[in-house]
């Protein structure tokens, strides 16, 4: 009993032109490039990375002896950062922060356009007045009201010019020393160096979090942060 | 299009199982993308329990409404969908005619959608591995939609491949050679052996093939 080759063989010789086959063989290149694409992604999303330790330079909100530190690669032009901002950070901070549970530390990941490196400095400059989370809680408020939270996308264009000096007043700031110190950019080289280390370490973009020792990309929900942060904290 | 739905592939519970799986995994996969390592970690960690684990997994799922933007998400669930569909027709296809080039649009609009899995300032995660953080945030801030183009793009593709999957199996439906009674014996030329041909056929066979029955 001689073998027939199947029915779709058969035919599909006949029926396409060389037109047609060569149309099959770039879908099937291209189903070759996605799932290559795909491992690729899986492969990168799988080399975690880790923090920089806390240093003095560091921003940092709560105890130094708090058990959990919790590490945002931030920029303040940030769509998902102020969405975070207002929706989670507020929940973290009253109830893992206060509670002496976290120490929430701030980087510099301005990656947006050319404002965010701007506003990086100014919070620099409000940190060497000491009122660095007067200024951040300030800025987020600012662009989430007026632009972000009415469903404005200022990406790539001017949200915080000619507002800057009025976030200052309201951080308590001495204007006048926080224009100088913009003015003459006296923190352009340190913010270059920790969005440098960010990308060193595997930060592709803002918000990303160092929960302890997880890695936690986007603005996630208040619950995956609660979750990883209890894992970690010493069990009674 | 009646005769479509009338398929049995479409009255078949695994046909819609495959395509709802498909679709579930590819929505997972892309809410989860930027976070599979921390959330292999959680699911492997011996530290955390099976009920918690759970519950670390659906409220990642809430990422769709904090992570991404309005019509991010809904282009999300409308790939995931679309893709779904997609790849049960496709081996629907594949079952029934072989290698198709449906499948092969399809893989394309997943490669679309995958290259904009993310957002603007999350960073596209599979981008910014293909051309850096720097050339991908540049190139996601250049664009008009903030990246959502290439979700766009992929539900085009996707729907250019469900378009030919269903036109490919509707076609395969409705053009059936009807068997005639006829006392000719089998024409031997490979296909329809068994099929019983009108005599005007029949005789188109004998001038293209003089050497035949």
């Amino acid at each position: 009993m001689s073998r027939s080759r199947p029915r779709w063989k058969r035919r599909r010789s006949n029926r396409y032109g060389d037109s047609r086959s060569r149309f099959r063989t770039w879908s099937w290149v291209a189903a070759g490039l996605a799932g290559a694409v795909l491992i690729g992604a899986l492969v990168a999303s799988n080399l975690g990375g880790s923090a920089a330790p806390v240093s003095r330079e560091d921003r940092v909100l709560g105890s130094a002896t708090a058990p959990v530190t919790v590490i945002e690669y931030g920029d303040f032009k940030c769509p998902f950062c102020t969405r975070f901002h207002v929706q989670t950070e507020s929940q973290l901070r009253s109830r893992y922060v206060d509670t002496g549970l976290i120490r929430f530390v701030w980087r510099d990941f301005p990656n947006i356009d050319t404002e965010s490196r701007i506003v990086a400095e100014a919070g620099r400059c409000a940190q060497a007045q000491g009122a660095f989370w007067q200024f951040h809680d300030a800025a987020y408020e600012f662009i989430w009201n007026t632009y972000y939270g009415q469903g404005v996308n200022v990406e790539g264009r001017p949200a915080y010019s000619g507002h800057l000096d009025e976030l200052a007043r309201q951080a308590s700031l001495n204007v006048e020393q926080f224009r100088s110190c913009r003015d003459h950019g006296t923190y352009q080289d340190a913010v270059n160096q920790e969005l440098q280390s960010g990308q060193s370490r595997g930060v592709r973009g803002t918000p990303t979090f160092f929960v302890g020792d997880q890695r936690v990309v986007g603005a996630q929900p208040f619950e995956v942060f609660s979750q990883l942060i209890d894992s970690q904290l010493p069990r009674p | 299009m009646n005769q479509l739905m009338t398929d049995s592939a479409f009255r078949s519970p695994r046909w819609w199982a495959s395509a709802i799986g498909a679709a579930t995994g590819l929505f997972l996969l892309q809410v989860w993308l930027p976070n599979l390592g921390t959330i292999w970690s959680v699911t492997s960690s011996s530290s955390m329990s099976l009920g918690e684990k759970v519950a670390f997994l659906w409220a990642s799922i809430g990422a769709l409404d904090t992570s991404f933007s309005v019509p991010a998400a809904w282009l999300v669930v409308a790939i995931s969908i679309l893709f779904g569909l997609n790849l049960a027709l496709t081996i629907t296809l594949f079952r029934r005619h072989g290698p198709m080039t449906a499948g092969g649009a399809g893989a394309a609009g997943v490669a679309a959608a995958l290259l904009g899995v993310g957002c603007s300032s999350c960073g596209a995660v599979v981008l910014s591995v293909l051309v850096g953080t720097t050339a991908s945030a540049s190139l996601m801030a250049f664009l008009p939609l903030g990246g959502i183009e290439l979700d766009l793009l992929a539900v085009i593709v996707l729907g250019f491949g469900l378009y030919l999957s269903i036109r490919r199996l509707s076609s395969s439906e409705s053009c059936t050679i009807q068997p005639v009674q006829s006392s000719h014996p089998p024409t031997g030329l490979g296909f329809g052996e068994d099929l019983e041909l009108p005599d005007s056929v029949r005789s188109y066979i004998h001038l293209r093939d003089p050497d035949g029955p």
